[in-house]
């Protein structure tokens, strides 16, 4: 004998055969096939005449009987019998003669014919957790040996590896059944999404959904009417999964046959809401932005429920604001009453921007949110180029911001923008090295700027004298900072606005600072502060900001 | 474009702009000039702080010697900065027209 039989025990006989057993078992089979060869096995191995495998389901405390059929399976409580008391004290149980034994239940310990003699029962147990038990009936020998039940543990312990691997196997299977499911739900929400953007006379804009890997609610819809207006959507409806996914779906479909049937923006909101209050389950939601752009009144009129912040670029004053939703979101409970739509005008050069959370709170490794800050940094920069490059943009600043962090939760753009008339307000901006070798290009994009806005050239040294005490400074105090330093220019019939923005860098207020005494003797003049002293003394405004480790600063001239 | 040299009577001759990339060119010349006294700035269309950073230090030096700087020609938009500056009181200027 070697060594393993030798430790265990094992007549070579036995141990040939459960070496068959085993690797027959090693082929792919399904739970009743590896069963059906358990007991085979087991029958034969131990020259017994019926040999049963019986499973255990912890959620009914119960062992069931394998093979039988899932609508009418065999059952036994873990009280009953000789078998319960195997699952319970996970001991194997030999019982020599089971007519005269009072644990013997003939119910559940396989008394087909009223006529067991002697009985094996043996725990399949897997860590200490119970699997099943294995009752093997009627030795050959009359009773079953020692040896028997060194033969029948071995046995047992090896069918536990195979029926935890079935298992194991059939939930991977489920789950990629799971997956392809999701998959498809994901493709029908796709489905939904408008593959082109409309065309609308004197605008421009881009959408786009990026799902996460999991399934979201995100939807979008961008639909021109006969009329030329246009309907937009941002919907995200609450949670993961399959359902979120379904709903947004639903909702895009109802809104279009409501816009089909020529119904108006109130009433689109409301019959949507009751009927999702009527399909959502409890606790489900949508929170959904339902806009219409009139192209001829610039007006967009719109119920915001539950979606926020929405953007509004004002590209005379080359500030983002940020509108709070109107309503609670769709599908809680009806609307008892109904506000008059939102509005807002867009100017020429304004943006709108709706944008789904996932986008303002994705998150970086310390758990920092993207922000409307983040949001607001790429959009006051980019908002003159065309929506579809400042959607990419805005979707890579998400992306470098994140840092490897995986999205969470879909992220869902949809950009609008007026365009600007050529003669209209409008802000240009420019990204210079922070080097004073700059200087010659700021200022001629500042003359550029003047000239064609037909600005009185006499602005001309005063801005360029602060543009470059601004400038400069930022050059000098951020010496190794490789971030480039934007400038951007605007104005309408009254105001030049011009605006410094300095990426990743400490606070410098310089809208404060000591005042300089300009009524010194020379000797005691010092040329520090002076600059800024001048700064603030020929702006009409000056305005500091500092967020996200950028300084921000605003200053404006008076025109005419 | 800024340039600085010397004129037929001596005189520091300033054209261009002095701005904060062209100061260091400026102050080398300077103080390469034993004895400054008057600049002729008809041609100056601009000069940023740190171009008074560089008339300040020269003034100083200047008027070690017993004579200041004398600024002539300025253009308006220099003269309104110099006076921001309150270097109307440190300097002799003379105005463009004047």
């Amino acid at each position: 004998m070697n060594d393993v039989q030798q430790s265990v025990g094992l007549r070579a006989e036995a141990l040939l055969q459960i070496l068959e057993v085993t690797r027959k078992l090693a082929a792919p089979f399904d739970l009743k096939s590896v069963l059906t060869e358990i007991g085979e096995a087991a029958r034969s191995v131990l020259h017994a005449e019926r040999a049963t495998v019986w499973l255990y389901e912890p959620g009914l405390e119960a062992l069931v009987l394998a093979g039988t059929p899932a609508d009418r399976p065999v059952r036994a409580r873990l009280e009953q019998g000789i078998l319960g008391l195997t699952a319970r004290t996970r001991a194997i149980v030999n019982v020599p003669d089971c007519r005269v034994d009072q644990r013997f239940d003939p119910a559940v310990d396989l008394d087909y014919d009223n006529d067991v003699r002697c009985m094996l029962s043996v725990p399949l147990v897997e860590q200490n957790s119970l699997v099943g038990v294995l009752q093997v009936v009627d030795s050959a020998n009359g009773h079953f040996t020692a040896d028997d039940e060194r033969v029948a543990t071995t046995l047992a312990s090896q069918c536990v590896v195979f029926i935890q691997r079935e298992r194991l196997t059939r939930t991977a299977v489920m789950a990629e059944k799971l997956d392809r499911e999701i998959k498809l739900a994901r493709d029908i929400q796709m489905s939904t999404l408008p593959s082109d953007m409309p065309t609308v006379p004197g605008y421009d804009m881009a959408a786009q959904f990026c799902p996460a890997d999991d399934t979201g609610g995100d939807t979008f819809d961008l639909v021109t009417l006969d009329d030329q207006r246009l309907f937009i959507l941002l919907g995200d409806a609450s949670g993961h999964g399959i359902g979120p996914a379904l709903s947004s779906t639903q909702m895009t479909g109802m809104l279009r046959v409501a816009l089909r049937l020529g119904a108006d923006l109130d009433a689109i909101f409301t019959h949507v809401n009751n009927q999702l209050v009527e399909d959502l389950p409890e606790e489900h939601f949508v929170t959904a932005f339902l806009g219409m752009l009139d192209p001829h009144r610039h007006e967009v009129t719109y119920h915001a429920a539950g979606q926020g912040p929405l953007l509004h670029f004002r590209a005379a004053t080359g500030e983002c604001e940020w509108r709070e939703p109107t309503t609670f979101p769709m599908g809680y409970m009806r609307y008892p009453s109904l506000d008059p739509p939102a509005s807002i005008v867009l100017e020429p050069g304004d943006v709108l921007g709706l944008i789904s959370d996932g986008a303002y709170e994705r998150e970086n490794a310390a758990q920092v949110q993207f922000g409307t800050d983040g949001v607001e940094r790429v959009v006051s920069l980019n908002h003159h180029r065309p929506m579809s490059e400042l959607l990419t943009l805005l979707l890579e600043a998400l992306h470098d911001f994140a840092g490897g962090v995986p999205q969470a939760d879909d992220v869902t753009i949809v950009l609008l923008r007026r365009k600007a008339e050529a003669s209209a307000a409008t802000t240009v901006q420019r990204y210079f090295k922070r080097s004073y070798d700059s200087l010659e290009a700021v200022f001629q994009f500042i003359e550029d700027f003047l000239r064609v806005k037909s600005i009185d050239m006499n602005l001309r040294e005063p801005v360029d004298f602060i543009v470059e005490e601004l400038f400069t400074n930022m050059v000098k105090y951020n010496p190794g900072n490789e971030h480039d330093i934007a400038l951007s220019l605007g104005c309408t019939a009254q105001v030049l606005t011009v605006r410094l923005t300095d990426f990743d860098v400490d606070p410098f207020d310089v809208t404060r600072g000591p005042a300089v005494d300009i009524d010194k003797p020379l000797q005691e003049r010092q040329i520090g502060g002076l600059g800024l002293h001048l700064v603030r003394k020929m702006a009409d405004t000056l305005r500091y900001e500092f967020a996200d480790r950028r300084s921000t600063i605003t200053f404006t001239m008076a025109l005419g | 474009m800024f340039e600085i040299d010397r004129g037929a009577a001596g005189e520091v001759v300033l054209k261009g702009r002095l701005d904060a990339a062209h100061c260091e060119k400026a102050l080398q010349f300077f103080d390469g000039v034993a004895d400054p006294h008057v600049v002729d700035m008809t041609g100056l269309d601009y000069i940023s702080s740190a171009g008074l950073g560089v008339l300040l230090k020269t003034q100083k030096r200047a008027m070690q010697s017993g004579r200041g700087l004398r600024l002539l020609n300025v253009n308006r938009h220099i003269h309104d900065i110099l006076r921001y500056a309150g270097f109307d009181k440190i300097f002799d200027i003379v105005k463009a027209g004047d």
